[in-house]
């Protein structure tokens, strides 16, 4: 599904990346774990193509297509979603025309015809009701006075309705309570098939007790410094960030 | 010529507002050393020559958006003080035709409409000097459609008495190759609302100037849009706040690009017994490229010494984060361009309480953004 190379990239003069190697395969999940100021957020928007951000050197290859060539939305289209640590409000928006204009975008992108609005008002309200949102919330300005909660839940929302094909979690379970946490992660457990893919990355291993991934690995100073399985992020909480990305 | 016959005629009337005495006492087609008026260039045009503009456009000039509306709810009606109107039940439109035997000093009673809506189209009259009287409090609503190549020679002045708790709403549509030049007078009798929202867009020149003198507990609403336009475009107002315990809101959003000019000037103005007034006024601007410029100044003149007043300004361009927000939806830039440009006017839109003049603003938004 996504194979990163030896990626190296930089913001401004500042180098961050210095040189991720990553291989993801369809049907896995892969939790990326690191201490602030790690590169891990680099990755996930290097990866999603803003365009503050310069790669130097390395190769990506999503789906046998070389990502690094597209534009942010050829990415998206072509099945990369990327749920945002901090969700953009955009007042005058509302959350359903935004969400009703991104699938259409894809559909057309894939040749297929447009959703139609009572199609789509059928699909929004089963995945709503899934992911426990009120719909009034949907009728308001996308994330506009928003809680952090309704923030994330929306980004997965988004991620549910557009159905990727491999989804990067921004530190999804920042600013999140209990309850949302777990709500948050059923969705994303019900997104999950055999044939897309998911990258989480987070600061605490609580989220994946409720997200449970196949391989984790440990980024510090702009490298993947440890991959292993699900047992490296509970050694990884005993023993705290400074001791383990060392190695 | 006109203007001198206008300003005449409003000399000889007895109404002594602020906007009588002090502004149009001079020429309408301020020159630009006047201070107050430092934006102005409009002395500078020949309007006669505008039409020129019209061939080298090349931009969108459809207006079906008008086209439903028309066909199912507006009826021709006749313009005499000694019918009453009433066509269709009141949740149609009546449209005056062009039946009006002296444009330039006509009045109308507005109590006699028993419509909710009533169209004028400036098309039809060469000049204009029409007075409004209205005196009920059930909310009418005028709408002033001034398109297809109108080209004002002079300016088209309407003055509004909106008197004792009566409710007034106005929607100007301004669009389709215009020069125009409008003044507005309102008359705020006690109590009184008036709810004005300007739409513009796809015009040459506009100068439009909006002039409210405010009496007590009055409600004032202005919103204003401007977008997709060429040239010049002007807009000046001047609320006044005669009396105590007024409150006026203005919005006024301009979307400027292909090289257009747009400049807001607007002023609230408090009397020394105005005390308790509210005011506030925004003008944003989204300015889109280079080339384009976009003038604003908000001014405030408080005499009362227990007021809240506050006024505020920005010029952008598009926010690059949630034009990047869009993109990873896949949402090109260039329809995400179109949506966060609607979504700055929404506001605007949003004003408007007919619901049918809404979906009608909506289109015509959609048509030209």
């Amino acid at each position: 599904m996504l194979n990163i190379n030896n990626l190296k990239a930089s913001i401004g003069d500042k180098d961050i990346l210095k040189g991720v190697s990553l291989s993801i395969n369809k049907g896995e999940v892969h939790a990326l774990m690191g201490p602030n100021g790690s590169g891990k957020s680099t990755l996930s928007y290097v990866l999603s193509g803003k365009d503050k951000y310069e790669v130097n050197e390395g190769t990506v290859d999503f789906k046998g297509k070389n990502l690094l060539n597209m534009n942010v939305e050829e990415r998206a289209n072509n099945g990369l979603f990327l749920a945002f640590q901090y969700p953009m409000e955009i007042p005058g928006v509302q959350t359903s025309f935004f969400l009703r204009t991104a699938i259409n975008a894809k559909r057309k992108f894939n040749n297929l015809p447009e959703l139609d609005a009572l199609e789509f008002a059928k699909l929004l309200k089963l995945k709503a009701q899934e992911l426990n949102i009120n719909p009034d919330m949907l009728k308001r300005d996308l994330n506009v006075d928003y809680s952090g909660g309704e923030k994330k839940k929306q980004e997965i929302l988004q991620l549910s309705m557009l159905n990727p094909d491999l989804a990067i979690l921004d530190e999804t379970d920042s600013g999140l309570d209990i309850d949302a946490l777990r709500i948050v992660s059923e969705g994303v457990n019900k997104a999950r098939n055999k044939e897309n893919s998911f990258l989480v990355i987070t600061h605490y291993q609580r989220l994946l007790n409720y997200i449970k991934p196949d391989f984790v690995h440990i980024i510090a100073d702009g490298k993947i410094v440890k991959s292993g399985d699900y047992s490296l992020a509970l050694e990884l909480e005993d023993q705290g960030y400074e001791k383990m990305a060392k190695v | 010529m006109n203007v001198d016959k206008f300003i005449e005629n409003i000399k000889n009337k007895e109404i002594n507002t602020y906007f009588q005495k002090n502004l149009l006492a001079v020429n309408p087609f301020k020159s630009h050393k006047i201070e107050n008026y430092k934006y102005s260039q409009l002395n500078k045009i020949d309007f006669n020559k505008s039409h020129n503009y019209i061939h080298e456009l090349n931009l969108n000039t459809k207006d079906n958006f008008l086209d439903d509306f028309q066909k199912s709810k507006v009826r021709e009606g006749i313009s005499s003080d000694h019918i009453s109107w009433n066509f269709n039940g009141p949740d149609s439109a009546i449209r005056l035709s062009g039946l009006i035997e002296d444009p330039f000093n006509h009045i109308f009673n507005l109590d006699n409409i028993n419509n909710d809506i009533c169209i004028i189209d400036l098309s039809l009259y060469e000049e204009i000097n029409f007075v409004f009287n209205y005196t009920k409090n059930k909310k009418i609503s005028i709408v002033i459609i001034d398109s297809n190549y109108n080209i004002h020679k002079s300016p088209k002045c309407f003055k509004f008495n909106v008197y004792e708790k009566s409710n007034i709403e106005i929607l100007q549509m301004s669009y389709n190759k215009n020069t125009s030049l409008i003044f507005y007078e309102f008359n705020q009798f006690n109590s009184s609302v008036v709810n004005l929202t300007v739409l513009q867009a796809n015009n040459i020149h506009l100068r439009n100037e909006y002039y409210f003198n405010l009496g007590s507990d009055c409600i004032c609403r202005i919103s204003g849009a401007n977008f997709s336009n060429l040239g010049i475009n002007d807009n000046y107002s001047f609320i006044q706040h005669s009396k105590p315990n007024s409150s006026s809101r203005e919005i006024f959003k301009s979307i400027v690009d292909h090289g257009a000019i747009t400049n807001f000037q607007g002023k609230i103005y408090v009397n020394k017994i105005a005390q308790k007034t509210d005011g506030y006024q925004m003008s944003r601007s989204l300015l889109l490229d280079d080339i384009s410029k976009s003038n604003n100044k908000p001014e405030l003149e408080i005499y009362a010494d227990d007021v809240k007043c506050s006024h505020g300004s920005t010029v952008s361009n598009i926010n690059e984060d949630q034009l990047y927000y869009f993109n990873s939806r896949g949402i090109s830039s260039e329809l995400a361009a179109k949506i966060l440009k609607k979504a700055f006017i929404q506001e605007v839109l949003d004003s408007i309480e007919n619901i049918s003049l809404k979906e009608l603003s909506d289109k015509m938004i959609n048509e030209f953004l």
